[in-house]
C-alpha cells in the first residue's frame, strides 16, 4: 500500500486523515579506547492520524495498512475536537540535502572520525569517546485536504569527550551537510577543554557575573525557555510567556527567531511533520514577544494559523511542538573580566521549566583564566534574559545559534 | 516471526567469529488525558531486526524490515574488518529459554475504555485542588515479545507485558507557577496501576506545597535525602560510575578502585533485575546472559562492575547480565537495571536529628552526572529546612551537587524504609526503563538554592 492509497482508504471510511512516512538509512562509527563500533541501521514506519466524527486516532506500525487500521480502530476512544489538516501549500525547498552525505562509505567515515581523534590528542587529552553519525531520510506527508509532500535530507554529526587526569572536555556539532563541518575542531575543543580544565581549583567567594559560553547558553534555553514558547504550553496555563504577546518581556537588547530556512543547519526542513510550510519567525523582537510555536492542534484551538513547528521524534510518536533552528542574537558584549566563564552546564534538563527557575552544574568553567573543580549556578531564566549582554561571537550548535552571554545576579556556590 | 532454523541459517552465513540476532516486536497503547480531554490516544505495533557481527570489532545492523537486513549486515561486516582485533567475549553457556511473564491484569485484555476510566480516576482527584490549574495524565502498556539466537547456539525467547502511568500536575496562585509528578508502573498488569487516586493527590499536593516553597539557602550543609532522592543519587552518581564501558574508557573516577573502600561501612548497594514487577526487571538481558542480583558495594567496598560479555572480556570478569538495549535499533550497552540500596536501621527522626541544622530534600526532577570528574548534579522536587532536629519552612528549585566519593565516605546513617520508584535512563541517545530501591540517608553535600 502506498500513502496515497492509505490516504483514499481513510476517504472511503467517511474520515479525514494524514499518513506520515519516514525511511532512512542511519550509520554511527565510535572511537575509543575500548575499539572502534560501527551501526548501520535502516528504518521505514508510517504514522497514521484519522479523525472520524471529530475523534482523533494516531496508529503506528512498519506496515502501513496496520497503521491504518490502528488509527481506526482507536479513534472512538478520543473526545471530540477541532482538528483541520494541513491544505496544500509552497514550501521554501530549504537546502537540507548534501549527496556527500549519502555517498559516504564506512572507511571515509573513519577518516572524518580520526581527524577528530586526533585533534582532541594534539591538544594534549586522550580522546575516550569519539562517534560520528550520517544519516539519510526520506519525510512523506500526504492527507485527505490534498497535501503531498516529500522531502529528502541527510544530517551528519560529531561526538567527541576527552580526558586529561581527572578532567574531562567535551564537544559536538551536526548539520545537513558536510561542508559544514569541521571534524578535527571539534576533537581539538574536547581535547582542549579537557586539558585546560586540569588542576581545577574551589570557585571564588565572590563573582560579579557568569559568561556561558554557546553551547552552555544553547543547554539553557532549549531545557528552559523553548517549552514556553509551545502553544500547548501556553493554552494549558503552563506557560509564564502567557497572555504576553506584544509585551516587553526580555531586555531590548536582545532578540530571539526560529528560522527552518538556514542552508544546512540541523533543524532546516522545508515543511513541518503536519505537512505545514516551514518558515522563519520572530518569537521575540528586541525583547518583546511576537510569537509562540503552533502546531495544527494548537492553531485550531487558539484561532490562529500553524507555525509550522510540530515534529515527530518517530514514525511511532505524535506531533509534537518544537523549535526548528533557534538563532539568539544581541549585544552588549559579553566580557569575561570578573566573570566565571562557563562552557557547559549538567542538569540543565531538570530546570523547573514552567516557573524558568534553574540550578545547574557547571562543565568547564573558568574564572580568570585558572579553572574551577565545580560551582552551581542558580536562577531564573525571565529575570536573567531582561539584563543579560551578549558577545559578538555567535556560534552554531547543533540548531541554535547563539553568542556568549553575560549575565549578572546570579548565585554561584562553589 | 521467522523461524529460530532461519535465523541460525543467516547468522552462520555471515562466516564471522561472533554473530547475534535478536527481533523485537511490540505492540502498545498510549492514552494521554490533558485537562481531563483524552485527545492523544494512540496505538501500534513495531517490529524489527537486530544483528551484531564480530570479526576485528563489532559491526551491528539493524532494519525495520526482514528485506533491508542483509543489506545493513553486509554494512556492519565491512566496518567489523576496521578494527584493531581487541575485542574479547566473556565466555557464557549459551542459554536456551523459552516462557512468558504472566501477570494479574494483563493489559491485552482490557479495552481502550476500561483504561480511560482508570485515568478519569487519576484526573478526578486532582478537581479537587482549586490552586491546580493543569493536570496531564499519561498511560501506556506494552506487549513485548524478544528473541535472542547466537552463533553459539543461544536462544531466548521471552514476552511481557509492561505498563506505566504518570500523573504531572501544575498549581498556580498568581503568577506563580508550580509543578509537580508521580509515576507507577514496570513489568507488570494494571494491578501496578491501582493506588492511582494516592499517585494523583500526592502529586497535587506537592505542588501545592511549592507554592509557599521559599528559596533555599545554598552552599555546603548537612542534607538529608528522602528514599527517593537516594535512589537517583544511587542511580546516578554511583551506578553510571560503575558502567564497564566509562571504566574501560577511563571515564570513571571508580576505574582501579575494585576492593577498595569507596563510601562509608554504612553503604551497600546493589543492581538486581530479578525483582518481580519493577521497572528494570528482566530474566535474560541482550545478550542472552541470565540476569542476577549482584554487589555493587558492600559495606563501603567496591565489589563489580556492570558488565556486557565485551567489557567483562576486556577486564577479566564475569558477565553481569547488563546489556540492555532501547528496542531493536540499538547495540546494547552495559546498563542499571534496579539499582538497590540496603535500609540501615534509623528511623527519619533520627536522620533529621543527627542533622540538627540542613536541608530535608524529597524527590527528584532528574540529575546528570560527569562519571569521569565524579561530579553530579540533580534537582530536589520539593525540600525542607531542618532546624534544631525538625522539619521547619518547605523549600523550592533545590539542586544538590557534589562529589560522588565524597559523599558517598559522608553517608552518616541509613533509614529503615525503603521505597521503589520506577523511572527511565538515558546513555549514548537509548533510554531504558529502570528502578531504584532506597531508603533515606543524612550526609554533607552542597544546595544550590536560586536567589
Amino acid at each position: 500500500m502506498t500513502p496515497a492509497v492509505a490516504v483514499k482508504r481513510i476517504s472511503e471510511h467517511g474520515c479525514e486523515g494524514e499518513v506520515y512516512m519516514v525511511e532512512g538509512r542511519r550509520f554511527r562509527l565510535e572511537y575509543s579506547p575500548m575499539e572502534l563500533r560501527a551501526d548501520a541501521a535502516y528504518e521505514r514506519g508510517f504514522g497514521v492520524r484519522v479523525l472520524k466524527k471529530g475523534r482523533l486516532g494516531f496508529g503506528y506500525s512498519t506496515d502501513l495498512e496496520t497503521a491504518v487500521e490502528k488509527a481506526l480502530e482507536i479513534a472512538s476512544c478520543s473526545e471530540r475536537l477541532r482538528l483541520e489538516f494541513a491544505s496544500p501549500g509552497r514550501y521554501p525547498g530549504a537546502e537540507v540535502y548534501d549527496s556527500r552525505v549519502e555517498e559516504l562509505e564506512i572507511e571515509g567515515a573513519r577518516e572524518l572520525l580520526m581527524q577528530a581523534v586526533e585533534g582532541c590528542r594534539e591538544e594534549g587529552a586522550a580522546p575516550a569517546q569519539v562517534s560520528m553519525s550520517w544519516r539519510v531520510t526520506r519525510r512523506e506527508v500526504h492527507n485527505t485536504s490534498g497535501v503531498e509532500a516529500v522531502e529528502r535530507s541527510t544530517e551528519a554529526g560529531v561526538y567527541a569527550t576527552g580526558v586529561a587526569e581527572t578532567s574531562s572536555g567535551m564537544h559536538f556539532a551536526s548539520a545537513r551537510s558536510l561542508s559544514r563541518m569541521d571534524f578535527e575542531e571539534v576533537g581539538r575543543r574536547a581535547g582542549w577543554l579537557a586539558s585546560s580544565s586540569r588542576g581545577a581549583v574551589r570557585a571564588p567567594e565572590k563573582v560579579e557575573g557568569v559568561v556561558f559560553k554557546p553551547v552552555a547558553v544553547a543547554e539553557l534555553l532549549e531545557s528552559v525557555l523553548v517549552p514556553a514558547f509551545s502553544a500547548e504550553n501556553v493554552l494549558r496555563g503552563r506557560s509564564r510567556l502567557a497572555g504576553m504577546l506584544g509585551e516587553q518581556v526580555f531586555g531590548e537588547n536582545m532578540s530571539i527567531h526560529d528560522d527552518p530556512t538556514l542552508p544546512f543547519s540541523a533543524g532546516s526542513c522545508s515543511f513541518d511533520d503536519e505537512g505545514v510550510p516551514a518558515k522563519r519567525k520572530a518569537l521575540v523582537e528586541k525583547g518583546v514577544l511576537k510569537s509562540y510555536l503552533h502546531s495544527l492542534l494548537t492553531a485550531c484551538r487558539a484561532g490562529e494559523r500553524s507555525t509550522g513547528n510540530a515534529f515527530r521524534s518517530s514514525y511511532s510518536a505524535q506531533p509534537e511542538i518544537d523549535a526548528t533552528n533557534l538563532v539568539v542574537s544581541g549585544d552588549g558584549g559579553a566580557e569575561e573580566d570578573g566573570a566565571l566563564v562557563v562552557h557547559g552546564l549538567i542538569g540543565a534538563h531538570t530546570a523547573n521549566t514552567v516557573s524558568g527557575d534553574f540550578s545547574v552544574e557547571t562543565r568547564n568553567a573558568f574564572y580568570d583564566g585558572t579553572p574551577v573543580r565545580k560551582a552551581i549556578i542558580a536562577g531564573n531564566i525571565y529575570e536573567l534574559l531582561k539584563e543579560a549582554s551578549f558577545g559578538s561571537d555567535a556560534e552554531e550548535v547543533a540548531g541554535v545559534i547563539t553568542p556568549s552571554m553575560r549575565a549578572e545576579n546570579l548565585r554561584v556556590t562553589g | 516471526m521467522l523461524a529460530v532454523r532461519e535465523f541460525h541459517e543467516l547468522l552462520s552465513q555471515l562466516n564471522v567469529r561472533f554473530a547475534d540476532l535478536r527481533v523485537h516486536r511490540t505492540q502498545s497503547t498510549a492514552l494521554v488525558l490533558k485537562d481531563g480531554r483524552a485527545e492523544a490516544v494512540s496505538t501500534g505495533i513495531t517490529r524489527g531486526f537486530a544483528a551484531r557481527v564480530l570479526d576485528r570489532c563489532w559491526g551491528f545492523a539493524c532494519s525495520s524490515t526482514e528485506e533491508r537486513l542483509e543489506e545493513m549486515l553486509e554494512q556492519a561486516r565491512r566496518a567489523a574488518r576496521l578494527g584493531e582485533g581487541k575485542v574479547r567475549l566473556a565466555p557464557v553457556r549459551p542459554a536456551s529459554y523459552s516462557g512468558e511473564v504472566r501477570v494479574k491484569k494483563p493489559p491485552a485484555s482490557f479495552s481502550s475504555e476500561e483504561k480511560l476510566e482508570l485515568l478519569e480516576r487519576a484526573h478526578s482527584v486532582a478537581g479537587e485542588h482549586a490552586e491546580i490549574a493543569s493536570v496531564t495524565v499519561s498511560y501506556h502498556d506494552a506487549l513485548v515479545e524478544f528473541r535472542y539466537c547466537s552463533t553459539e547456539g543461544g536462544d531466548v525467547l521471552l514476552t511481557y507485558p509492561w505498563v506505566s502511568l504518570q500523573v504531572q500536575v501544575v498549581a498556580k496562585r498568581g503568577s506563580t507557577l508550580q509543578m509537580a509528578q508521580e509515576r507507577a508502573g514496570g513489568v507488570a498488569g494494571l494491578e501496578a496501576l491501582s493506588r492511582v487516586e494516592e499517585l494523583a493527590a500526592s502529586a497535587c499536593e506537592r505542588a501545592i506545597r511549592l507554592l509557599d516553597g521559599r528559596q533555599a539557602p545554598s552552599g555546603r550543609m548537612k542534607v538529608v535525602m528522602d528514599a527517593k532522592l537516594t535512589g537517583v543519587f544511587i542511580h546516578e552518581a554511583l551506578g553510571h560510575a560503575v558502567e564497564a564501558d566509562h571504566v574501560l574508557r577511563g571515564e570513571s573516577v571508580l576505574a582501579n578502585m575494585l576492593g577498595r573502600s569507596i563510601a562509608s561501612e554504612e553503604v551497600s548497594i546493589y543492581d538486581d533485575p530479578c525483582i518481580p514487577g519493577s521497572a528494570g526487571y528482566y530474566l535474560y538481558d541482550a545478550e542472552g546472559v541470565p540476569a542476577k542480583r549482584k554487589a555493587l558495594v558492600e559495606k563501603g567496598v567496591l565489589k563489580s562492575y556492570l558488565h556486557t560479555r565485551e567489557t567483562a572480556g576486556a577486564m577479566g570478569q564475569e558477565a553481569s547480565g547488563n546489556a540492555r538495549a532501547q528496542g531493536y535499533s540499538f547495540p546494547p550497552l552495559p546498563r542499571m537495571s534496579n539499582t538497590c540500596m540496603q535500609a540501615g536501621d534509623a528511623e527519619l527522626e533520627e536522620l533529621l536529628e543527627c542533622a540538627g541544622t540542613g536541608v530535608y530534600l524529597c524527590g527528584s526532577r532528574g540529575g546528570e552526572v560527569d562519571t569521569a570528574r565524579g561530579v553530579f548534579q540533580f534537582s530536589a522536587e520539593e525540600g525542607f529546612m531542618i532546624r534544631n532536629g525538625e522539619l521547619a519552612e518547605p523549600l523550592r528549585d533545590v539542586s544538590l551537587s557534589g562529589e560522588t566519593l565524597e559523599i558517598l565516605r559522608k553517608i552518616e546513617l541509613v533509614g529503615r524504609e525503603v521505597e521503589m520508584h520506577p523511572g527511565y535512563c538515558g546513555k549514548d541517545g537509548q533510554l531504558v526503563p529502570v528502578g531504584d530501591l532506597a531508603p533515606a540517608v543524612l550526609t554533607t553535600a552542597s544546595v544550590g538554592g536560586r536567589i
